[in-house]
């Protein structure tokens, strides 16, 4: 097993908890998290990232308790990119996907050759290249989110965090970024993302997991039966029109 | 990729820095010429004017330098750790803190304490509690910092309003105090001024050796602690370099306004938010606008010199505004 959560448990206030959560994630997957607002997808995402630490459980990277590891390494291995962009100032986009090499530069150092690479095929990755010279705050939302992916995959993780990255974007660009997460999948990347968007997280990741409560409802591949009854039953919608996407009838 | 500021601003900025110490040494209640001032730092030879240069006007330059390029390091690192470009030096009780500082020795112990060493204490202590205050709540969030900020600076506000009220009839004092928070660039002996400037300089470079580290924090908490930033450390780290230096710009000329807040703004309008850039520019840039600010207050009104951090506030705040407009025009702000 790649990544793993043993019996973590997160309490953040009286409202929210999270008990006993287990569950695995094989290299090279694509878990797709999903459920209402507030069952617990950011945080879980959160914890799997190690930004929150849970108060009870631990969490296993590569057979190795994640909470030892050196934030830097910790960052060579997983990358986060959270919901939304807020930044305060307006940096030109190469600097932003320049600081994803920050896990491997030294306290002086600038870029070397092995860093203007992973940063050239962070461009071309994520099919930024023509964002390249450009100011961040004169992106479009879609384009925003594409330079933030390119800065986790500038990072060179083998495990790809998402929370909800296709929320803000239309239809049009949502494809195509999962588009790009598939191919990034295809090279090898284990990604877990959280998303709304039923019918493409159902098309386009091999497994789900069914959040409710602070809970996992069901974690199953992604064409499971079981899960369409427990989907309409979380999130109280019984027309499947907004739930399966058309092809899996 | 090359790209940055380039030679042309570096060394247009040093001339101009370079011009504006010279002239601030040259131009006073006596006027030197320029030549002669150049003469004194040459020769070994003592005169009146090397007197007044190098015991009157050169301390007073060195400290507009210390002083400028402080508050521009400390705002721009307040900036970064707060992730909003409206933070400044004082924003975290620094001022309040300052204020009360210099009242207390002023009022309280008349000539028995530094009212400089006291300021600085105030303002250390002050920004200490805020961040103590927010670090209580949880949460050391750019949010919760300012919170505590504001509410540590009305408070010291108010116990300030008490220790004046009773300082009773002593008129001379009040006014005194007055002055002092106007900000002023102070006489400051030779030994002050080189520890300072130690201080200056040891704060400065460690701001440079963490400017990425600054570059990330702006990105917010979660990304930070994403690229394997060490987030709490690395914000204390930051905000007590920026408050030290906030407290040195303190000790030597009181409550400078707009500075810290203008310069940083203004070099990254100019050169970008990179803050490796940002920090060395916005020092420089800081050091020249006190130096110039300094010099008006000199003679703007003859022999009578107006508290400097009037003319920083009368010359920062328009020309804040016309970047501002011209910045963000067209942008929802």
């Amino acid at each position: 097993m790649f990544f793993s959560l043993n019996d973590v448990s997160f309490t953040r206030n009286s409202t929210f908890k999270m008990k006993d959560v287990t569950f695995g994630i094989e290299r090279g997957e694509m878990l797709g998290i999903i459920g209402p607002n507030g069952s617990g997808k950011t945080t879980l995402l959160k914890i799997m990232a190690g930004i929150l630490r849970p108060h009870r459980g631990s969490i296993m990277v590569n057979g190795s308790n994640m909470h030892t590891l050196k934030h830097r390494d910790l960052a060579r291995i997983r990358a986060y990119v959270p919901e939304g962009i807020d930044l305060p100032f307006d940096y030109d986009v190469y600097d932003i996907v320049a600081l994803g090499r920050h896990p491997y530069a030294g306290m002086l150092s600038g870029l070397d050759g092995k860093d203007r690479a992973a940063i050239d095929s962070a461009f071309e990755l994520t099919d930024t290249r023509g964002l390249l010279h450009r100011k961040f705050f004169a992106l479009s939302m879609g384009e925003k989110q594409r330079v933030m992916l390119a800065m986790a995959i500038a990072q060179g993780p083998e495990l790809l965090l998402l929370d909800e990255p296709i929320s803000h974007l239309d239809i049009g660009h949502q494809l195509a970024f999962v588009r790009t997460l598939k191919q990034l999948n295809r090279g090898g990347m284990t990604i877990v993302s959280a998303l709304h968007e039923l019918p493409i997280a159902q098309e386009t990741f091999g497994r789900l997991c069914l959040m409710d409560s602070g809970r996992i409802v069901r974690a199953c591949p992604a064409g499971d039966k079981g899960l369409l009854e427990d989907i309409k039953g979380v999130f109280g919608v019984n027309d499947e029109r907004f739930i399966v996407c058309p092809s899996q009838e | 990729m090359k790209r940055g500021p380039g030679y042309l601003l570096w060394t247009g900025l040093t001339l101009c820095l370079f011009a504006a110490f010279l002239f601030t040494i040259a131009i006073g209640p006596v006027n030197i010429p320029l030549w002669d001032v150049v003469h004194v730092f040459l020769s070994s030879s003592r005169s009146v004017d090397s007197t007044i240069v190098l015991s009157l006007r050169l301390p007073v330059a060195v400290a507009c330098v210390i002083v400028g390029a402080g508050l521009g390091v400390s705002g721009a690192l307040f900036q970064a750790v707060l992730r909003n470009p409206l933070a400044d030096p004082y924003i975290l009780g620094v001022s309040a803190g300052a204020a009360l500082g210099a009242a207390v020795a002023q009022a309280g112990m008349p000539g028995s304490v530094s009212v400089s060493a006291s300021a600085f204490v105030g303002a250390v202590c002050a920004m200490a509690i805020v961040y103590l205050l927010s670090r209580m709540s949880g949460r050391t969030t750019p949010l919760y910092l300012i919170l505590a900020g504001v509410a540590v600076s009305a408070l010291l506000g108010s116990v300030l309003s008490f220790v004046i009220l009773m300082s009773g009839s002593m008129q001379a004092k009040i006014y005194s105090i007055m002055l002092w928070l106007m900000g002023g660039v102070k006489e400051a002996g030779w030994g002050e001024l080189g520890f300072l400037g130690v201080t200056f300089l040891v704060l400065f470079g460690l701001a440079v050796l963490m400017s990425r580290y600054l570059d990330i924090l702006s990105l917010g908490d979660e990304k930070a602690s994403s690229l394997g930033v060490p987030v709490e450390r690395t914000r204390v780290l930051a905000m007590t370099i920026a408050a030290l230096l906030a407290g040195v710009a303190v000790y030597l000329s009181g409550l400078v306004g707009f500075v810290g807040l203008v310069v940083p703004h203004i070099t990254r309008l100019v050169i970008g938010p990179s803050h490796r850039r940002l920090i060395m520019v916005s020092a420089l840039v800081g050091a020249l606008f006190l130096l110039v600010s300094d010099l008006i207050a000199r003679t703007v009104l003859g022999p009578v010199e107006v508290p400097v951090g009037i003319i920083t506030s009368l010359i920062g705040a328009p020309f804040f505004l016309y970047l501002l407009l011209r910045t963000y025009r067209g942008y929802r702000f």
